[in-house]
């Protein structure tokens, strides 16, 4: 149990890396597709 | 803050109703609602004019008159003063010692707390500025006119102050590292060594200036104070719509470095002993195995964690600002730069209530306790019939320190977004553009929230 109790400490920071990956894909793939209007236009 | 050990064992254990990092994903989502809710709702700029409000002639009078302003400047090289000789005369403990908690919990965190309500409080205390002002004001009476004093460079801006910051905490955390912190005699010298360049600064470049631009608890403080409702202008006391003061802040050079520094420095400081725990200890050991002694190991190590810290801060509020950069219309990088710094300044606050609020309330009470009692910590003194009072550190849950963490957090981020978005709309008239260039803003205040709770989670648990 010991090992893994420890793994899940060390990858804890990837929970609170979650929210900040999801805000950031949608601001480049709206970003992505703002630029893809643009040329469009 | 390590001069006290043990602090945050000695408060009960946390028992929250769900997993911590559950509250970062709460945060972030009121931080998306709330930048929604201000593109829609928020269309015009309403923070660029402070809409100043004199208050009464004779409360200006009672409060910024002559008279006052001798009371605080003696006030505030007295208090230097017994700091420095409790430093230089009393124990070596440094818990027990006048002169840590006063300069390092006492001034370093009750003048941005306090500041940010009420305005900048530290400007009338200022020792420095106080002795300035006399010795100038005795040269012009002795000489019939005002010292001469050199041009201050506009572009070194804020930057004297930015490196001082970080020196005051690479003094407070790092020097100390490997023993049992900061020791006061050290911590004497340094007030000392740092009274004497300031002084020499005002002599060169005039007290004024020199405040408002390179000493570095002037431009801290003063940092903070922004965010308050009082200021002044034209000699009277001002009440001013709240935040619209930090709208102006960063037209300094150098401004968002300060900044940057103290959301490096308490992330730094935050992180040592809990997220970046092991990293660091690593980092030690390599030092060490590459044949530096103990000490310099530790100072190396976590000298250059700080340095990251700051670099990562840097990065990552640089990458917000070229992200704003693509939206069509929008100004000059430098520009964008400077121009939403001051968004930081709330930011900054959070992060100093999350980190040290608990800290500061314990440590008050040995401030106004034992400690104003018996200064030198000798055992000998008892000034004021204090010196028997303990802390109690029970007066504090450690479910209510984390409430506030989190709520500190949230709040300093969203009004972060406020003056982000407002800042915005002042360089795209359009709202819709505006709303776009803020959704790296978004990104940057999602993050620092996020990697806030983070590192508290880690050192509470």
């Amino acid at each position: 149990m010991l090992p893994l109790a420890h793994v899940v400490h060390q990858l804890l920071w990837v929970l609170y890396a979650i929210p900040i990956l999801i805000v950031v894909a949608a601001i480049v793939r709206s970003t992505i597709a703002q630029r893809r209007t643009r040329e469009e236009d | 803050m390590s001069f006290i050990p043990f602090a945050h064992a000695l408060a009960s254990r946390q028992d929250l109703p769900i997993p911590a990092w559950l509250f970062a994903w709460a945060a972030s989502i009121v931080l998306i609602v709330s930048f929604f809710a201000l593109s829609a709702a928020w269309r015009e700029p309403k923070l660029e004019d402070e809409r100043r409000r004199p208050l009464g002639e004779r409360l200006s009078g009672v409060l910024l008159g002559l008279p006052p302003q001798i009371l605080c400047g003696v006030i505030g090289v007295f208090l230097l003063g017994v700091a420095v000789y409790a430093g230089l005369e009393g124990t070596e403990a440094p818990d027990r010692n006048f002169a840590l908690t006063f300069l390092f919990v006492t001034c370093w965190l009750g003048f941005p707390f306090f500041s940010a309500i009420f305005g900048d409080l530290f400007r009338p205390f200022n020792p420095w500025r106080a002795v300035g002002r006399v010795v100038g004001a005795g040269f012009t009476a002795i000489a019939g006119q005002r010292p001469a004093h050199l041009r201050y460079p506009e572009k070194l801006g804020r930057w004297p102050a930015a490196v001082g910051l970080l020196g005051v905490v690479w003094l407070e955390v790092v020097y100390g590292a490997g023993g049992i912190g900061i020791e006061p005699h050290a911590t004497a010298v340094a007030a000392l060594v740092y009274s004497a360049y300031t002084l020499a600064m005002m002599a060169v470049f005039g007290v004024e200036v020199w405040c408002e631009r390179g000493e570095t608890f002037s431009v801290y403080f003063g940092m903070f104070g922004r965010l308050g409702i009082f200021g002044t202008a034209d000699g009277r006391l001002q009440r001013r719509r709240p935040l619209s003061a930090t709208t102006s802040w960063a037209t300094i050079p150098g401004s968002a470095a300060v900044v940057i520094a103290s959301i490096a420095t308490t992330s730094f400081d935050g992180g040592q002993e809990g997220a970046f725990k092991d990293v660091l200890e690593s980092t030690v050991e390599w030092l060490g195995d590459i044949g530096l002694g103990l000490t310099a190991s530790l100072r190396w190590g976590e000298t250059l964690f700080m340095l990251a810290c700051f670099l990562g801060v840097g990065i990552v509020y640089m990458l917000g600002v070229r992200g704003m950069r693509t939206v069509p219309g929008a100004p000059s990088l430098s520009k964008l730069r400077a121009g939403f710094a001051h968004t930081l300044i709330p930011i900054a606050l959070a992060y100093l209530v999350a980190h040290y609020f608990s800290f500061f309330v314990f440590q008050e009470q040995a401030q106004f306790g034992f400690l104003l009692s018996d200064p030198l910590g000798t055992g000998t003194t008892d000034l004021f019939g204090t010196a028997s009072w303990e802390v109690d550190y029970s007066i504090l849950s450690a479910n209510t320190i984390w409430y506030v963490q989190v709520a500190a957090l949230v709040i300093g981020h969203v009004i972060g977004l406020m003056l982000a978005h407002d800042r915005a709309l002042v360089y795209w008239p359009d709202y819709r553009k505006a709303t776009a260039s803020q959704y790296w803003m978004l990104a940057v205040m999602v993050a620092f929230t996020c990697f806030g709770l983070y590192l508290l989670s880690v050192s509470n648990g």
